[in-house]
């Protein structure tokens, strides 16, 4: 039972950085982007190549992954869709960062054979070791408080940046309202930027956390992102609220779901149906999602926004 | 050396050409009227010297320079104000989130003295601040976004129907307002008017615009006085 | 030096493959180019064929050549395969019924999913709608993989070899050319409707759905009808599949499959008939091109790698380049040029 709510915090604390991330990305640009697995992924290679070349456990590598994502995301915003962001529909910006899934993902798999036999290691399906911690009366994994401990810290941080400074307010007018920001000398496409610098460092620090839980390989990036997406969709499209409880919704269900289909004998393999399933459902059936509970603007869903 | 000058000015979108042949020009502390029918190009005027729109020929002096080919937010530190009709005000941030954003560039006490400026000439923003854009009246609003521009120091500040979404009997008052603006800030002003009748009342000279050209430039009075034209394009 | 007979097995392997893309690229054109509905579930309807193919070819042909099935489907499909294969050598009719029979169970499903698929895109904004397709069709992957009697879970289905009654090459020759004859149906009829009243629908719904649905089109009809058309032809090319490769496994319709047809129709350009065969050649080009390089550069990773990711930046390149693709859409002119010009030279 405590090893179901730990497996369960640790994932939700991974999918809020992650539908966080997903989220900033969505409302600068609209695009749903399908490469945001794959920053998590660049985050756990960074973290795990300098732990093993520089020592100290991955943990202390948190930064380094952080910086890493963040830079290879805002390389993707300046070079893809910036460019595009006004030129191409919505679903031609899906299907671009589809492409740079393939780009990204594939380019991990290369690198992972490459680190694989210049640093000796396994580079798929591995794990990293954790520490234990001794609390309420029996050992926890280290992963929990880490997670815990970083994701709210990291939300936090977010959350000041964007209610109490300059640059947030700018980030929030230009979100909202692109032309008028640019209009009152707001440059548009350096607020942009920094957004995408932080939807891609949240995600490569999440990806640090997986190895600690589950077996890892370039591919895991994609299986996270159905579940981020989830999260992202039933919190509401275009709340970052939102999507932090979103993320918190569908990482506890998922997890009590899989334990409960195990029970019953059903393959955990249909664990993603959940995901699919929370995801066609909210979209069809009340597409504001949780956060149209709360603020009375919903995001566009609808045809002719 | 006038504010703005406008000279044979042709533009439009795309390969369309929706204003042709415009001549004007704003002075100092000058309140320009530009009234016309439906669909006489009058918002894309506007659009055309602020940068928004495509310029084919002509010219946009601004305080004796050219700045046709200036990008918006440029002209917009150099003194220019644009307040489009609607998507003037950031909704889901508050009044204070609003103004802080308009004085993004400046200095703490900068940023404070043109704040008491702007509360002088609405002291009603006061009581607003901590509100929600999205939660104010039309009028309300206008205000905010009036004060936004304000809060540049522009020198000269272009309304595009300002009065669009008021109540009929807060617009003689609001139209007021923007002649105390032009006396107690110190602005040029371009107003772009439906209520024809209330604009001319304001302002000092006035441009008639029907189909894209011009079919009279001088003052308002004049305009007024002219039966023909007054009741013809304007109805009055 | 490579001899002649390995040339023509590769080319005739080829042709096939290129023929199942034309038929998936032509529905997805359909769809896609002509209507603009992201057909993101694609890879299901192209499954549905397929796995009618791996769950019923076996099983039907046991039953026709009364053979009796002793253990697990997931276990013994291949080697039932293969008996079944020796008996459809003797008899060529049992070959034609094995593959006619999941035709005609797979198109129907195939279309009334398609149609099921069409309703969403009434209500939501189109990278929403290819959001939900893309849930719908990992579903569908998911159940098949778990579901072990259907196609055998993740170990895969055995497929009968119906023209095992020719002797290779005449074989492969023979599948290439029943592909073809489909591919060419399918491109056919691609073309004929999208220069037909019917296409002009579809572009008008994809270029202002409020302004066609003033002038009296039914919206949801024609979306309905539209993606029937596409699922079918999908699932056809499915089968086609399933007896070309001889089995099948659910974890070969994935969403990267949809992402490679999305890429055929976006290079070969949207809303040109012309598009599917374009797109379908260079795509399969590339990619043994690719594999053919890899013979030659010893390079100390997967070469197979650097093709998916060389193929992402293709489309990124044409998207950012030449968004129209290689065939652009013309307009389509319904009066002669020279009628028209008579009339405006008086005006």
């Amino acid at each position: 039972m405590l090893d179901l709510l730990v497996g369960a915090l640790v994932y939700s604390n991974l999918l809020a950085l992650m539908a966080v991330g997903l989220s900033l990305a969505l409302i600068t640009c609209r695009v749903s982007n399908f490469a945001h697995g794959d920053f998590a992924m660049v985050g756990v290679y960074a973290a795990y190549t300098l732990s093993v070349v520089a020592g100290l456990t991955p943990y202390a590598w948190i930064p380094a992954a952080f910086a890493f994502g963040g830079l290879v995301s805002l390389l993707a915003y300046l070079l893809v869709f910036e460019p595009l962001r006004e030129r191409t529909d919505l679903v031609t910006l899906m299907v671009v960062s589809m492409a740079l899934d393939m780009v990204l993902r594939y380019s991990l798999h290369v690198y992972a054979d490459l680190m694989q036999q210049w640093l000796r290691v396994y580079t798929r399906l591995f794990m990293f070791d954790d520490f234990l911690v001794e609390a309420a009366g029996s050992r926890l994994p280290g992963v929990l408080p880490a997670s815990t401990a970083v994701v709210a810290a990291l939300l936090a941080s977010l959350y000041v940046l964007l209610y109490k400074t300059r640059v947030g307010v700018a980030m929030r007018a230009a979100i909202e309202n692109p032309g008028l920001a640019e209009a009152l000398g707001v440059s548009v496409e350096r607020v942009f930027a920094l957004s995408w610098f932080l939807s891609g460092a949240l995600a490569a620090t999440a990806g640090v956390f997986l190895p600690f839980r589950i077996m890892v390989s370039p591919d895991t990036g994609w299986s996270m992102l159905l579940p981020t997406f989830a999260a992202v969709t039933v919190g509401g499209i275009g709340s970052l609220g939102g999507s932090v409880l979103g993320a918190y919704l569908i990482g506890f269900s998922e997890t009590v779901l899989a334990y409960q289909l195990a029970q019953v004998g059903i393959s955990t393999a249909y664990r993603p149906l959940l995901t699919f399933a929370a995801i066609i459902a909210t979209l069809l059936v009340y597409p504001r999602g949780l956060s149209g509970l709360w603020s009375g603007k919903g995001w566009s869903l609808r045809r002719r926004s | 050396m006038r504010v703005l000058e406008v000279k044979g000015l042709r533009a439009g979108y795309g390969q369309m050409e929706i204003v042709s042949n415009v001549t004007f020009d704003v002075g100092d502390r000058e309140v320009v009227a530009v009234v016309g029918p439906n669909g006489s190009g009058k918002s894309t005027l506007l659009k055309a010297v602020f940068g928004l729109c495509r310029v084919f020929s002509g010219a946009v002096l601004f305080k004796g320079e050219d700045v046709t080919r200036l990008p918006p937010h440029k002209r917009s530190r150099l003194g220019m104000a644009y307040l489009p009709q609607t998507g003037n005000v950031f909704e889901s941030l508050t009044v204070r989130e609003n103004l802080m954003l308009a004085a993004h560039d400046l200095g703490e006490e900068e940023v404070g003295k043109r704040l008491e400026g702007v509360l002088s000439l609405f002291p009603e923003l006061g009581g607003l601040m901590r509100r929600k854009v999205r939660t104010l009246s039309g009028g309300e609003r206008q205000i905010v976004a009036l004060s936004m521009s304000l809060l540049r120091n522009p020198s000269l500040v272009m309304l595009d129907e300002p009065t669009a979404a008021l109540a009929p009997r807060l617009v003689k008052q609001a139209l007021k307002r923007v002649v105390e603006l032009r006396d107690e800030a110190g602005v040029s002003i371009v107003l772009v008017e439906q209520n024809a009748l209330s604009a001319l009342e304001v302002s000092d000279k006035a441009l008639l615009m029907v189909s894209g050209t011009v079919k009279f430039w001088g003052s308002s009075r004049e305009l007024l006085e002219d039966r023909e034209l007054a009741k013809t394009y304007l109805g009055l | 030096m490579v001899a002649t007979s390995e040339v023509l097995a590769f080319a005739v392997s080829l042709g096939t493959l290129y023929s199942i893309y034309v038929i998936l690229s032509s529905s997805m054109e359909l769809v896609y180019g002509e209507l603009g509905l992201p057909d993101f579930a694609k890879a299901a309807f192209f499954a549905v064929g397929a796995f009618a193919a791996g769950a019923l070819s076996v099983r039907l042909g046991a039953a026709l050549a009364g053979i009796a099935w002793e253990g697990e489907f997931k276990l013994r499909s291949y080697y039932y395969a293969t008996l079944v294969s020796a008996k459809v050598a003797e008899n060529p009719l049992m070959g034609l019924v094995i593959f006619a029979v999941p035709l005609l169970v797979a198109v129907p499903c195939a279309v009334l999913l398609g149609v099921l698929a069409s309703y969403p895109a009434l209500r939501l904004r189109e990278d929403y709608l290819a959001i939900t397709l893309i849930a719908f069709s990992e579903i569908v992957r998911v159940v098949a993989r778990n579901y072990e009697p259907l196609v055998g879970g993740t170990f895969g289905a055995g497929v009968v070899d119906v023209f095992a009654w020719l002797r290779s090459p005449w074989r492969e020759l023979a599948m290439m050319l029943t592909s073809a004859l489909f591919a060419f149906g399918a491109w056919l009829l691609l073309y004929r409707l999208s220069r037909s009243p019917f296409g002009r629908v579809l572009r008008a719904v994809r270029d202002d759905e409020v302004a066609a649905a003033a002038y009296g089109v039914d919206v949801a009809r024609v979306r309905a009808w539209a993606m029937a058309l596409g699922s079918g032809m999908a699932a056809v090319a499915g089968v086609l599949y399933a007896f070309y490769i001889g089995s099948v496994n659910p974890d070969d319709f994935t969403v990267s499959r949809t992402f490679l047809v999305v890429l055929m129709v976006t290079v070969g350009g949207r809303g040109n008939p012309k598009s599917p065969p374009l797109g379908a050649a260079v795509y399969l080009a590339l990619d043994r091109a690719l594999l053919f390089a890899k013979r030659f550069l010893p390079v100390p990773f997967d070469v197979n790698y650097v093709a998916y990711a060389a193929l992402g930046v293709l489309l990124i390149l044409f998207v950012m380049k030449k968004p129209e693709g290689l065939a652009p859409e013309r307009p389509l002119l319904t009066v002669d040029a020279e009628a028209t010009e008579g009339v405006t030279s008086r005006t």
